[in-house]
């Protein structure tokens, strides 16, 4: 018979598809297994699946693996085709379950760390967002090594790209830098007397980073860099032709707490009834902090006794009090609290820091500027008031939660929104500042490095690292971008040779070197660059979140494509300094 | 909202001021071709002193009493008077002088090319102590700041709730640009990277933090460098609906534009003969010297150009600090001043002095002084009515008339807006238009200082 003769001489099966599916929880996803063979082959699956997660023949040479998971994970399952026509096909196959998208793993990575690596992204896209916060919070830290006698700063700078770049603890890594950038100092002038000064103020920062702000305050109050650089060292409260030096004074209530002015919880101005501007304080609080922060000095190391004047600061540990150069009369502090004359050093410190540390503009201050640093120039008021509530209050009646307060900021909606392109406003984002650009830029291709060189690119940047001009920092957050109504404040920044230097880093990246020790590793977009369309894929998600937008990926695509690309290594080169080098990468959103 | 009030008074003025321009002195025609002769060019120098300049060991009385008094109030900060450099401002009976790191200042000083322009600040109206401590007047918001401070003397705009972004830098260059025309090249360079002096509302400045013909690198003649070159320059024109990519594409496509043109003008320029200090502010000032010696093959009739040096914020040990920073700035000035002449035009250029506030009289217990107000200011170049000061010499005392405070912050006894309007209508703007670049310039009866 006709059927039996053709079922007789048909094909086996065989299976064409792929070997894996990739879903991500809560999210309906679908995969199509395909198979040739005559007569058609029926397709089954042995293993256990997701849950969600159905196995249907279709009945006509395809299966559909799809469904909504709920769990997240790897499952290798078995997938079988059979006909009649031995033998039959069987594969093994691999069901992930991710907890993340590519958006949103590589833009949670542009806003957690130094910029996403092809790994990080699949440990993000597999741990989700809030398990890798967990284990980011607890990885193991970074710390700077302590120069010698000998070294200059360029050993601290070197440590913080080698960290910035390999170190694992991504997120305490961002974190600290950015509020190095809030409590700033400066190797630029000559106060500060000795590079290890700035290695233990560091390691300050980053234990600190994800503990309570009031210990962060205290703790960079009594730094002997801070010390040295604002001058709270050795600032003598004798009585006789003598003043208290201003200077901690006014920067920490100005720059590190609270601001010139009342804010809303919104991080808005309060104003009064004609407009305007309430300050925070006065030039005579200024004067009470001058007072109050007098009688402090080097500690010393072991063996020798500390004096208040020495020739030699000391960096190894926090300053220590000197009560008989401690100012014996009244300090006027915040909302018109007085500290009461001849109180002791120790405690009055204690009583004026809680008395910076309980002004309501110290949420939404601190809260705005790390979500400037991390997420976005322009954050909704919304934005800032759920961020300065957790500030206030973590959930159990804790203030200054800073792991709450960086939870909060990354975990919010209005972070999140941009993990769907279609939600993104043209207000969002922010300028990525040097030293974000030129790591995002070397972790995209896998970068190894001492970091020898790299702050001589940054200082063309204008962003040497502990090098900031003065304690405002590189640039102010409040800057507002000119021609256009919003804030940016890397665009400080961002002159007419700088964003030259930021391009031609792209190249020197790209096509050159950086550094004597510093590697890249391109092969990846190489082997994939026999294929536009595979090798923009691959530059789409490590470079820009997956979400490159369509005219720039047509622009990109259209010119690998023409018949002069024909070296694979040429066209993924082409392709990496042509998405780095613009201002869609530039601008972190 | 005084800031947008005043943006829209200017643009509802800057039709009318360019119109006032062509119909009054500075008729168009007649400065075209006067520039076509090589007749007509200005510039003028904004030389900024960022951390705010103590302008108290600047100049310093020099006759018995008044040193006498100055030494005691200063105390361990107070400069020897055998070191102090004697100048004899010609209106003034009494002697002054100069730091003694200012010897090329006194000498241009004593020479007619420099001014000081004394106890100038940050100043909404004539202001006594009593109205000051009883608050009976506006005061500059956020007094004492650096950066508001610093904002308010590069804007004139010294009431806000948010930072001004205009600066009265480039409302002149905005003026300038009305009445020329805009030509291939900012009129407005800034050499000390973005800032608010530097930006008007029309006329685009070119600010750069390094060398300003930087361009990109590693393009070269190939099939594919060249098609990789387009591509990249498509890209800058596309900005994907968000503002700050625009912003940043923007920036990136003026300064390509503009280091093409700067290069190739400055291939036509010769070396200088006048070295310059190889400082900061020293390589700034040989820039735009240079910029200078090319204004022609730039097309530019006016120019203005800011130039920066930084560190004046001395809270210690500032007697060291400041000899540094004032030995450089007189250093750099003098060769500035030089060049100027090397070029043939040292009355074309003038430069001055700003910076955020003056210190303290009194110091502080590190050595150092404390965030002040009215300061002394310079200003130098062949067109300026020099060996003397203008303005109003504060009464140095504690807790005295000129004093905000009891440690020696004098309050302004002449308005940073009658400095640059002097300055303003030395350029060539006219009378009228001066309150729509300098909002408190009608609270003063005098509007030009005289000392240009």
């Amino acid at each position: 018979m006709l059927g039996s003769a053709a079922k007789a001489q048909g094909t086996a099966p065989a299976i064409t598809s792929g070997s894996n599916a990739i879903f991500v929880v809560s999210t309906v996803g679908t995969f199509t297994v395909t198979t040739t063979g005559s007569p058609t082959a029926s397709i089954s699956e042995t293993g256990a699946l997701p849950n969600g997660v159905t196995f249907q023949d279709n009945g006509d040479g395809t299966a559909t693996l799809g469904g909504t998971a709920t769990v997240g994970g790897v499952f290798g399952i078995t997938v079988a085709a059979s006909n009649g026509v031995a033998p039959d096909a069987s594969q093994s196959f691999t069901v992930t379950v991710n907890q993340a998208t590519v958006p949103a793993a590589a833009r949670f990575l542009e806003q957690s760390s130094w910029g996403p690596t092809p790994a990080t992204i699949v440990q993000v896209q597999q741990a989700g967002l809030s398990s890798y916060l967990q284990q980011q919070f607890s990885a193991p830290v970074s710390t700077y090594n302590t120069p010698g006698p000998t070294d200059k700063l360029g050993f601290v700078q070197n440590q913080f790209f080698v960290n910035a770049t390999q170190g694992q603890d991504q997120l305490r890594q961002r974190v600290s830098f950015a509020l190095s950038e809030i409590m700033v100092i400066s190797g630029v002038g000559t106060n500060i007397k000795g590079t290890a000064a700035f290695s233990l103020y560091m390691n300050m920062l980053q234990n600190d980073a994800f503990g309570n702000f009031f210990k962060l305050l205290n703790d960079v109050t009594l730094s002997p860099a801070m010390g040295s650089y604002l001058n709270m060292a050795e600032n003598n409260g004798c009585a006789v032709k003598c003043r208290p030096n201003e200077n901690y004074g006014r920067e920490v209530l100005q720059l590190f707490s609270i601001g010139l002015y009342q804010l809303n919880l919104d991080g808005t101005p309060v104003l009064d009834q004609s407009g305007k501007l309430i300050p925070t304080y006065g030039q005579d609080t200024i004067a009470g902090f001058g007072q109050l922060f007098t009688g402090w000095a080097y500690a010393a190391p072991v063996g020798i006794t500390p004096q208040f004047f020495t020739p030699k600061p000391y960096y190894g540990g926090p300053m220590i009090p000197f009560q008989k150069h401690y100012s014996a009369g009244s300090k006027l502090l915040l909302n018109g609290t007085t500290i009461a004359a001849k109180g002791n050093i120790q405690s009055d410190l204690t009583l004026g820091l809680q008395n910076i540390f309980t002004h309501p503009n110290v949420a939404p201050f601190i809260s705005q500027q790390l979500i400037e640093k991390l997420v976005t120039s322009n954050p909704s008021p919304g934005y800032v008031t759920r961020v300065a509530q957790v500030f206030m209050d973590d959930g159990n009646r804790v203030a200054g939660n800073m792991e709450a307060v960086v939870s909060a900021i990354l975990l919010d909606a209005e972070a999140r929104r941009g993990d769907d392109p279609s939600q993104v406003l043209p207000s969002d984002g922010h300028l990525r500042e040097p030293l974000l650009h030129m790591m995002a830029a070397l972790r995209a291709v896998n970068a190894t490095t001492d970091g020898v060189n790299l702050s001589s690119y940054a200082s063309s940047m204008n962003q040497a690292p502990f090098l900031s001009p003065s304690v405002f920092n590189f640039y102010p957050p409040n800057y507002q971008v000119q021609g256009t109504a919003l804030l940016g404040p890397e665009f400080k920044i961002l002159n007419a040779n700088t964003t030259m230097t930021r391009i031609n880093f792209i190249n020197d990246v790209i096509y050159g070197t950086v550094g004597p020790n510093t590697k890249t590793d391109i092969s990846a977009y190489v082997g994939a660059a026999g294929n536009v369309t595979n090798l923009l894929a691959m530059v789409n998600t490590n470079i820009m979140h997956g979400e490159m937008p369509s005219d720039m990926y047509n622009t990109i695509f259209n010119t690998l494509s023409s018949p002069a690309f024909t070296d694979p290594t040429v066209t993924a080169q082409a392709a990496l300094y042509l998405a780095m080098s613009s201002s869609q990468f530039q601008m972190e959103h | 909202m005084p800031r947008v009030s005043r943006r829209s008074f200017l643009r509802t003025t800057c039709c009318t001021a360019a119109g006032g321009v062509a119909a009054a002195s500075l008729s168009r025609f007649g400065l075209m071709n006067a520039y076509a002769q090589g007749t007509d060019y200005k510039a003028l120098v904004c030389v900024f002193l960022f951390g705010g300049n103590d302008a108290n060991n600047m100049i310093v009385p020099y006759d018995t009493g008044g040193y006498g008094n100055y030494a005691q109030l200063r105390a361990g900060l107070a400069l020897k008077q055998s070191v102090l450099l004697p100048i004899q401002p010609k209106s003034q009976s009494l002697p002054y002088s100069f730091h003694p790191k200012f010897g090329f200042m006194q000498s241009l000083f004593n020479g007619g090319q420099l001014a000081a322009v004394v106890n100038t600040g940050n100043l909404p109206q004539p202001t006594t102590r009593d109205q000051y401590l009883n608050s009976k007047v506006k005061i500059p918001v956020n007094l004492f700041s650096h950066l508001d401070q610093q904002q308010q003397m590069q804007s004139d705009v010294l009431d806000y709730t948010s930072l001004p972004n205009v600066g009265w830098g480039g409302l002149v260059a905005d003026q300038i640009e009305a009445a020329y025309g805009s030509g291939g090249f900012p009129i407005m360079v800034s050499l000390a990277g973005i800032n608010v002096f530097a930006q008007g509302l029309v006329a685009k400045p070119l600010q750069s933090g390094g060398d300003p013909t930087q361009s990109v690198t590693g393009f070269t003649g190939s099939a594919v460098d060249q098609a990789r070159l387009s591509a990249f320059q498509s890209l800058l024109t596309l900005n994907e609906g968000l503002t700050l990519v625009q912003a940043a594409s923007s920036t990136t496509s003026n300064a390509y534009q503009n280091a093409a043109t700067l290069a190739a003008a400055l291939a036509q320029g010769s070396t200088l003969k006048t070295k310059f200090p190889k400082s900061q502010l020293g390589g700034q000032l040989q820039e735009v010297a240079r910029i200078i010696q090319v204004r022609a093959a730039l097309g530019l009739p006016r120019q203005i150009f800011f130039v920066s040096s930084g560190g004046f914020d001395t809270h210690s040990s500032q007697i060291t600090s400041q000899d540094r920073l004032l030995l450089d700035l007189s250093q750099s000035m003098n060769a500035f001043y030089a060049a100027t002449v090397e070029l043939g035009i040292p009355q074309e250029v003038t430069t001055f002095t700003l910076s955020d506030f003056s210190r303290t009289m009194q110091p502080d217990s590190t050595s150092g002084t404390d965030h002040a107000w009215g300061s002394h200011h310079l200003v130098m170049g062949g067109a300026v009515a020099g060996g003397d000061f203008y303005g109003t010499w504060p009464t140095l005392a504690l807790g005295g008339p000129d004093d905000a405070t009891n440690q020696g912050r004098w309050i302004p006894t002449t308005s940073v807006d009658q400095y640059g309007a002097t300055l303003a209508q030395w350029f060539g703007v006219p009378v009228a238009d001066l309150p729509s670049i300098f909002p408190n310039l009608t609270n003063f009866s005098n509007q030009n200082l005289g000392f240009i």
